[in-house]
């Protein structure tokens, strides 16, 4: 392992020379890893309540609200719950999050009005048709549109590598039968598959995962085949298999680092595309099913709503920032893989 | 040339590139034809002709390189590889026998910016061949790696430098390395010094005959380039549109050519010493 690290450092140190692609990986990628412990920072439930000489961790745990003395239905309102325990001051309290609104509570016994209401002191971004907090549905539609690309741009990657790869390596009938396959993927209008699928089963989130990679790997094989093409006519590779190389290695160890530049020169691009595609398929309604908090649906409902600026304004900021981040990102990463392409950029530069 | 022992017998090697274009009849390009030619053990041979007399096929035919990636080539006829032991067809070899008499024939490309794979380092290119071909422990690896290294005067570059990071001629010593650490028998330059610079040229043939008789190496050295033939070979092979027109020891064919192509081909060397 000693063997490959200071190859990785080198290209680190080279992504982090540019400074637009590093921040944005920095801010993305810990938006990511905060997303994970979200309600502590944003949701409707309390991190700690003292109730009675006794500790309560509710964001880990499910209380019903009698065992707080509430009377409701079902979970216990921690915002009440505060203003309860403030008004009495017997010892009592309760710590909310940053952020005390959940994504997926309505807040109409709240607030005064019909929803959606306003941008207002509490709900900085409002609330939307049905009374829910903006703000926090933004966050944490994030947290799975981010999730759902990744997941997807990942498995269709693999699967169309390793499809194209044995492809253009292989040839012959390999090559034949597998483009044939290709083809006829291609060929299926994915919109009305999905469309006839979710009709039959309400689709949930991984469900949708494995349609849109099953779906969404066929030009990443056909990039990957054309790249083996092109490399293995040249001579390392004959050179490696005079070096008595397995074809395996071969693939891995000589072709796929030159023919992976132009893939992962792809790779924001299609990040972005499968968070789009989520959200067009929640927009059209094919997507995760509501309450669960996704930008497609946030836009859909602000298209129907358009007088109420916040419902369509803030899920598409927030989906602008994170396509250019993951833009910028993935710029930088290309610049790192190929530093030939070095010389002609700061060439350009001057 | 008769009392040493051959190492490779070409007996009628044919080689056919086939146009497999749909809707027309194939049509054949004969690349080598029946081709027949001993290579004694020991020898540094060296092979001349224009460009397209089937030189660097032959040479990819010898590792059998040939029909690797390429669906529309027929190779036919025999070669045949001597080691101590047994004889074995290189165009019937198995996939076991084949990694064996890899090991034993190594080539080395022309042009080692396109021969060394770029996105490798020097560490790794040199090393594959000791893994691949011996049971060496990671330590070995990188003691013979350094002697590699020092053997074909790279012992001050940087290991884990890439291809791009090195000279062309720095390039061509890392092949070189690359190519001799699987310790062949038989060594095949395939036009080694027509992508570098005059002056490395000169230093890249040294060191070849340097190892050549350091390794006791079978050497086929292929060119374009009649006066670097001349001076690192002791037999000569002519050939053209895939034909052996002439062969001889060095002097002969240098001094006294038969045949016309052979005279016309002598004719056309630039005047250029090298050093020696």
């Amino acid at each position: 392992m000693k063997l490959f690290s200071k190859k990785y450092g080198r290209m680190w140190k080279y992504f982090k020379s540019r400074k637009s692609g590093y921040v944005s990986f920095i801010i993305l990628s810990g938006a990511y890893v905060l997303s994970f412990i979200l309600p502590v920072f944003i949701g409707s439930d309390a991190l700690v309540v003292r109730y009675n000489g006794d500790y309560y961790f509710p964001v880990f745990k499910h209380y019903e609200s009698t065992v707080f003395g509430q009377n409701y239905e079902g979970e216990a309102n921690y915002r009440f719950l505060k203003k309860t325990f403030k008004s009495e001051n017997n010892g009592n309290f309760v710590i909310m999050p940053l952020y005390p609104y959940g994504a997926e509570e309505n807040l109409l016994n709240e607030i005064q009005g019909n929803p959606p209401h306003p941008p207002s002191g509490n709900n900085i971004f409002g609330t939307d048709e049905s009374g829910r907090d903006v703000f926090a549905k933004v966050f944490y539609g994030f947290r799975i549109s981010f999730s759902f690309s990744l997941l997807v741009t990942l498995i269709s990657f693999v699967i169309g590598i390793i499809f194209g790869s044995l492809s253009g390596y292989y040839r012959g009938w390999i090559d034949t039968t597998g483009q044939r396959f290709v083809e006829i993927m291609l060929s299926i209008p994915f919109l009305y598959i999905m469309m006839i699928l979710a009709s039959i089963f309400r689709p949930g989130f991984y469900m949708l995962v494995i349609m849109l990679s099953v779906f969404g790997w066929m030009a990443i094989s056909l990039y990957v085949r054309g790249e083996f093409l092109r490399e293995s006519a040249k001579d390392y590779v004959l050179s490696a298999v005079t070096a008595g190389s397995s074809n395996l290695r071969i693939i891995i160890k000589h072709i796929l680092p030159n023919a992976l530049t132009p893939v992962i020169s792809f790779l924001p691009f299609v990040i972005v595309a499968n968070i789009s595609s989520l959200v067009s398929l929640d927009f059209l309604g094919f997507g995760i099913p509501p309450p669960s908090p996704s930008w497609g649906n946030m836009i859909s409902q602000g298209l129907n709503n358009l007088n109420n600026w916040w419902l369509a304004l803030f899920p598409l900021s927030a989906l602008f920032v994170t396509l250019m981040l993951i833009v910028l990102i993935g710029e930088s990463f290309r610049y790192a893989l190929n530093p030939e392409g070095k010389i002609s950029n700061s060439g350009a530069k001057k | 040339m008769e009392e040493k022992k051959n190492i490779l017998e070409i007996k009628n090697l044919n080689v056919e590139y086939s146009s497999s274009e749909i809707f027309t009849k194939n049509k054949y390009y004969c690349a080598l034809d029946n081709l027949s030619l001993n290579i004694p053990a020991g020898i540094a041979i060296g092979i001349v002709g224009e460009s397209g007399s089937g030189k660097s096929t032959l040479a990819r035919a010898l590792v059998r390189l040939l029909d690797i990636f390429n669906y529309n080539v027929k190779v036919s006829g025999e070669i045949l590889f001597y080691t101590v032991d047994n004889v074995t067809d290189i165009n019937k070899a198995k996939a076991k026998q084949l990694k064996k008499i890899r090991k034993e024939i190594q080539i080395i490309f022309q042009d080692p910016a396109s021969s060394l794979s770029p996105k490798m380092t020097a560490r790794e290119l040199i090393s594959e061949p000791l893994c691949n071909y011996f049971n060496l422990s990671n330590k070995e690896v990188s003691q013979k790696l350094s002697e590699w290294l020092e053997l074909t005067g790279l012992g001050n570059i940087d290991a884990d430098s890439y291809p791009r990071q090195l000279s062309g001629g720095q390039r061509q010593k890392v092949a070189i390395a690359r190519s001799l650490a699987a310790r062949p028998s038989v060594l095949i330059a395939d036009e080694i010094v027509s992508a570098l610079d005059v002056s490395v040229q000169g230093q890249i043939l040294n060191l070849i005959s340097d190892l050549k008789s350091k390794f006791n190496l079978t050497l086929i050295f292929i060119s374009h380039d009649l006066s670097v033939v001349r001076n690192i070979s002791d037999y000569v092979v002519v050939m053209n549109e895939g034909k052996i027109v002439e062969e001889g020891n060095t002097d002969e064919i240098f001094n006294n050519p038969q045949n016309d192509y052979t005279k016309k081909l002598l004719s056309s060397i630039p005047l250029v010493k090298f050093p020696h």
